[in-house]
């Protein structure tokens, strides 16, 4: 299990200088999240949101200089048991060029004493990937399914891929989660996913937290965040119900948009508690519409002010 | 905060190993590099060094020439280990390597080391491959042929090009990791590394032998004999302390170059990601190498008309390089505050160069060659009475017969007296400006010399020159000071009978001239 206690993380300004809470840029702040095992957890976030951050902190490339990170009891930081227990693979592949596959092979082979040529060699049939030609010559795609094939072979419990399908055609990005998802579920092991493919955090994922501006919105298990949003739309003849209506109601409105006597809002809430609500007031047509993940992640983050603020001129 | 809990982790030796390779197999080209250039070195010390017969008193002795080209081979491996070092350690200064290096399950010390031993792999075990056992195989060879008569010092001579190329290559790998450890960008790296390696070799020369040897009039002492060129670093400080055997130099220099690498190893234990990409990690290495770069700067150019000079050349180099380490946006409130550190940087120089100045060189200007290791000497010295006014000058010439022990200690007991008043009666200003060419100024000239030698090593070791035969009393001084106690000086030792005006008999025997007036041409 990954326990995250109430940390955060301060960037310094650029060039010289050392990062003062109040002065640097805040990557993340106060996150609190626990990573139960077996599952495959989404990391969504806006862009600089801070997922990166949170990851390489979980695999102990970042120092927690406040709170916490804990993987099955122990702290990550320096603590070669704990990151033993982990795969790191992040959203570049620039630093594997040197190598050829069977390089990569040794040298994780080299660190990882679960490392599995069994493993690896079954992934590599499967792929059909060149093992002895540097991988400067590999496509972007064939980079990426590289990295994958190294970071399964390792064998560890936790692994952790941040943007790791970006590069990948359709077809591929589809086999390759389909091998990462039978391996781990042989080994009963869990997987970290950061991703702005809100469909594909959808589908693989069992649990998800989005994370904006280095602040936790919310985390759960995808079935109850999609459950705890909706919208709703509400048609009055003697005129559209007003967003202070809503409110006084008890709604909590993310979203509210009026067309004629048309209402229409985004709500936080269950179905029921929402329709409950929404009875009260007597419209001809008062409707409950589930949201999508993309839709909460959108709503959400336009209620905090991103990307409410473009306009298009068509 | 308790980062680390794994209480049942052990470092292990194996671990490290395991990881120097898989370091040296991911800088397969470098190490290949190396290997090559200390190859072709270990074979031309073999095949290229010569052994000559040298016939002396009817017996034959063996002469060993070590290879030029092998040492020059060797040289150019030693280049390598600064790239070497600076790519072993890359994952200090690019996020994605740092993201592969420090998510490996090892201990960041174990990395550390596993790294210190790649370049050991890479650079150390070849060079001491090539050198030792290249030119120690010709050297078995010439002993061979020659049963044995080879010219004294020649294993001296094979371990003194072992250890200089020791010396040289761990004094560059240090000073490179040191650098990439300190920096969090590879550009800053490498030329950090350039800058401090110049700052090393020229700072304690430029300082001493310009400023606090001046200051006391000493400038022939043993510093001004070191060739900066193949200094490896840290040879100022050694020569100051006495040490001119060069396989101890060149001990004591990796001695310090091993301890640079642990230094550095305190700082990688401590760094994460966060200081990665940004241009330096460590504001206090950045601090220093920025002040001993303008103090080296300040050193080349003081005492002399060109102390302005030196002043706007650090200044400029100092702006420059704030502007590339800055990478964020650039501002004219930047600028005051690099300038603001500029000139207090100057003040600080200027602080310590009137101290040096004031005080005669720390104290140096009261030096001299303790008598117990005299049995005799004899003086020459000269002054030159400007008279800019007038178009004239005249220029006095001293000479003493010889000296006892006494008497000798005597003469540089008053010369050091007259010349720290006569050094109190000029203006510090005019000394940093170099503006001590006038009526009232002149450059006293002293030298002393004794013709026995001494056979035990004699304290302080600058005034005496080695010979074959001992060390013999080389005493010099050369100091601008006021005229009037360069005079006061001469009359006194004149009375005393120590000295007495040069003549041409001096110089060829039956000559007259005592003092000579000279035109000043403008």
């Amino acid at each position: 299990m990954i326990e995250i206690n109430n940390v955060s993380m301060v960037f310094a300004k650029k060039g010289l200088g050392k990062a003062d809470i109040n002065d640097g840029f805040k990557a993340l702040d106060n996150i609190t999240l626990t990573i139960p095992d077996g599952c495959i957890y989404g990391f969504l976030g806006s862009n600089g949101a801070g997922k990166s951050t949170l990851l390489r902190m979980l695999c102990g490339v970042y120092r927690t200089e406040q709170g916490s990170v804990k993987i099955d009891g122990e702290e990550v930081f320096d603590n070669p048991i704990a990151k033993s227990k982990i795969f790191f693979v992040n959203d570049e592949t620039v630093q594997y060029t040197k190598f050829t596959l069977d390089g990569l092979a040794k040298f994780y082979a080299s660190y990882y004493d679960s490392f599995s040529f069994e493993i690896y060699e079954r992934l590599l049939n499967q792929l059909q990937l060149p093992r002895n030609k540097r991988m400067s010559e590999f496509s972007k795609g064939m980079k990426r399914q590289a990295v994958v094939i190294i970071g399964l072979s390792c064998n560890t419990r936790y692994l952790l891929l941040d943007e790791a399908f970006d590069g990948l055609d359709p077809a591929m990005r589809r086999f390759i989660k389909q091998i990462i998802i039978n391996e781990l579920i042989d080994r009963q092991a869990t997987m970290i996913v950061s991703s702005h493919n809100i469909v594909e955090i959808n589908e693989l994922c069992d649990r998800a937290m989005l994370i904006h501006q280095g602040q936790m919105i919310f985390a759960d298990e995808i079935d109850n965040i999609k459950s705890g949003f909706g919208k709703i739309q509400l048609a009055r003849s003697s005129g559209a119900v007003t967003p202070d209506e809503l409110k006084n109601a008890g709604l909590d409105v993310m979203q509210y948009s009026v067309m004629g006597s048309v209402a229409q809002a985004v709500v936080r809430g269950s179905e029921e508690e929402i329709t409950a609500k929404i009875n009260a007031f007597n419209c001809e047509i008062s409707e409950f519409i589930p949201l999508t993940l993309e839709e909460i992640f959108i709503y959400e983050l336009e209620a905090r002010g991103y990307g409410s603020n473009i306009s298009y001129n068509i | 905060m308790a980062q680390t809990s794994a209480t049942t982790y052990k470092i292990s030796f194996k671990k490290i190993a395991r990881a120097a390779l898989a370091e040296v197999r991911v800088h397969k080209k470098l190490a290949i590099i190396s290997y090559v250039l200390f190859g072709v070195a270990f074979i031309l010390a073999i095949f290229n060094s010569e052994v000559y017969g040298l016939h002396i008193n009817n017996k034959t002795i063996g002469v060993f020439y070590p290879s030029f080209w092998g040492i020059f081979f060797t040289g150019a491996g030693v280049i390598v280990g600064y790239f070497t070092a600076l790519n072993v350690f890359r994952d200090m200064n690019n996020q994605q390597l740092c993201d592969v290096s420090l998510a490996l399950p090892i201990r960041s010390s174990e990395r550390f080391f596993s790294k210190l031993l790649a370049l050991f792999f890479m650079q150390t075990a070849p060079l001491i491959l090539s050198t030792l056992v290249g030119f120690g195989i010709k050297v078995i060879y010439a002993y061979a042929i020659y049963g044995g008569r080879m010219e004294e010092d020649t294993l001296e001579s094979l371990f003194t090009i072992v250890f200089i190329a020791l010396a040289a290559s761990l004094f560059i790998m240090a000073i490179a990791v040191l650098c990439a450890c300190c920096c969090g960008a590879f550009a800053e790296s490498s030329y950090f590394s350039i800058i401090a390696m110049g700052i090393i070799n020229g700072m304690p020369l430029a300082y001493i032998n310009n400023i606090v040897y001046r200051s006391a009039g000493a400038q022939y002492m043993r510093l001004g004999n070191v060739n900066t060129v193949f200094d490896l670093g840290y040879w100022g400080f050694l020569y100051m302390l006495g040490v001119d055997d060069m396989i101890a130099h060149c001990a004591v220099n990796c001695v310090i170059s091993l301890a640079i690498m642990l230094l550095s190893g305190l700082i990688y234990v401590k760094r994460d990601a966060k200081t990665v990409g940004t241009p330096i990690a460590s504001r206090l290495f950045f601090e220093i190498i920025m002040f001993t770069g303008c103090v080296t700067v300040f050193s080349v150019f003081v005492m002399s008309s060109a102390a302005l000079w030196g002043l706007l050349i650090a200044g400029v180099i100092y702006i420059i390089i704030s502007i590339i380490v800055s990478r964020a946006k650039i501002n004219v409130l930047s600028f005051l505050k690099w300038i603001g550190k500029y000139a207090a940087t100057a003040a600080v120089f200027t602080v310590l160069l009137v101290v040096t100045i004031k005080t005669g060189g720390f104290g140096l200007i009261k030096i001299r060659p303790d008598a117990k290791f005299l049995e005799g000497a004899s003086y020459e010295m000269s002054f030159y009475a400007h008279d800019y006014e007038n178009g004239f000058g005249q220029y006095y010439e001293f000479i003493s017969d010889r000296l006892t022990a006494e008497q000798a200690d005597e003469v540089m007991k008053l010369c050091t007296e007259h010349i720290i008043k006569g050094r109190a009666d000029m203006k510090v200003i005019d000394i940093i400006f170099g503006n001590t060419s006038n009526d009232s100024t002149t450059n006293l000239w002293i030298e002393a010399a004794s013709h026995t030698t001494i056979k035990e090593k004699p304290y302080p070791i600058g005034f005496f020159t080695q010979t074959n035969l001992g060390y013999v009393l080389d005493y010099r001084r050369s100091i601008t000071l006021s005229l009037s106690e360069a005079k006061a000086l001469t009359d006194e030792l004149s009375a005393l009978g120590y000295i007495r005006p040069k003549t041409e008999d001096d110089y060829y025997p039956n000559g007259t001239a005592v003092s000579y007036d000279t035109v000043i041409t403008t």
